[in-house]
């Protein structure tokens, strides 16, 4: 019976809608599709992250003018950070102008989809230690001063939370998408 | 002709200025006039034929369009943002369409491509905008066929992506080898899924008409 319900109500609906004023809005070519505005996301932060290359061997070799005991180890993991970060960021940029929703099965783009999203978390969880890495050196830089540590401290914990989050949400939805 | 006894120039260089002007407008004229012929041998046939295209689907299937948009969308401003991207995937895809499946068969595909890969969760918040979203979109239709309307949209958002891809192209009429063209699954995994979609479809319609 439910069936019979939908396709009835399904024609019905599409030639209502049809009629409607909402369904003739005019559409700008000129625009990006979510797929591409995200692709432009990661190239953009690929970008940041290879420019920020630059500055940090100047900074290092600035506070090495103070501080002569600086170790090299600090601007390497920096260094490190930032090239693994941009190397991410357009892998996934690729990977996501490679879904191509004109030609491709909707199971391929779904899986595509989820794919990307996972590998984004995933390297999120690759890059979060160097990063708290980097910040554990900057505190030794300021000799683990007590506004620093509690600076430290609070946006580790809110981080965590939101991560967590986040991580949750996107699991839950990737067992019921591909169930 | 005397420029100087007609148009009363006080000098030779303003009558030769006058002159140069009038002769660089004619050129300039005569240039655009080239090159939009040229432009329209070259270029159009394709382009012209694109934009016809596009502008037919439009009008066509507009209504198709914005009912799969509905089945997948959470909120009114979802419901615009899939309808934008499908008529731009719809738009850069043209070029791409070999004519190897129907025309509504690669809508299908172009819209359900462009659904699935914008998944997210709704809120409460959200199920309010989509009443009034229903109200702006029938607004031509009773009240009794809405309410038909969200009950249909309601059983089909509670499956899950895919099972309801398969369901949206079923209850249109597709074939099983459309639906297994534009899903990418076997013929037997569409007939497995259909047939597990209909008992959870079942089982809703129940719980939603005890509600």
């Amino acid at each position: 019976m439910e069936i019979e319900y939908l396709k009835e109500n399904w024609e019905s609906s599409n030639a209502a809608l049809e009629r409607g004023s909402q369904s003739r809005k005019n559409i700008d070519p000129r625009q990006k599709t979510t797929l591409q505005r995200l692709a432009s996301r990661y190239r953009r932060m690929a970008i940041v992250s290879a420019v920020s290359l630059c500055w940090v061997m100047p900074l290092y070799f600035r506070l090495s003018e103070e501080n002569p005991d600086t170790p090299l180890f600090y601007p390497l993991v920096m260094v490190a950070f930032f090239l693994i970060a941009a190397g991410m960021d357009y892998w996934l940029c690729r990977g996501i102008q490679s879904i191509d929703c004109a030609t491709m099965s909707v199971e391929t783009v779904l899986k595509k989809v989820y794919f990307y999203r996972k590998r984004h978390i995933q390297f999120i969880f690759i890059l979060m230690p160097i990063a708290l890495l980097i910040v554990y050196l900057m505190l030794a830089m300021f000799n683990f001063e007590k506004y620093a540590l509690l600076g430290a401290a609070c946006g580790f914990m809110v981080g965590l939370a939101f991560g967590l989050k986040i991580l949750f949400d996107f699991m839950r939805d990737y067992k019921q998408v591909l169930n | 002709m005397n420029l100087e006894l007609e148009i009363g120039f006080s000098s030779r260089a303003e009558t030769a200025g006058f002159a140069f002007r009038q002769w660089r407008r004619r050129v300039g004229q005569r240039l655009l006039r080239m090159a939009a012929a040229v432009a329209e041998a070259v270029v159009p046939e394709r382009v012209k034929n694109r934009e016809r295209m596009f502008a037919e689907l439009s009008r066509d299937y507009a209504g198709l369009i914005a009912g799969i948009c509905l089945s997948f969308a959470r909120s009114e401003e979802d419901f615009q943002d899939l309808r934008q991207d499908t008529f731009l995937n719809i738009w850069n895809g043209l070029a791409a369409f070999r004519r190897d499946s129907s025309l509504s068969t690669w809508i299908y595909r172009v819209t359900l491509n462009t659904c699935v890969s914008s998944q997210r969760k709704k809120t409460r918040r959200e199920e309010v905008q989509m009443d009034e979203l229903y109200a702006t979109l029938y607004e031509d239709s009773p009240t009794e066929e809405i309410e038909r309307y969200k009950l249909m949209y309601r059983l089909i958002g509670m499956l899950s992506p895919l099972d309801k891809s398969i369901v949206l192209m079923w209850i249109d009429g597709k074939s099983y080898e459309e639906i297994r063209s534009v899903t990418g699954l076997s013929r037997d995994s569409v007939a497995s899924r259909l047939k597990r979609a209909k008992g959870k479809l079942a089982d809703f319609y129940n719980k939603v008409k005890n509600d």
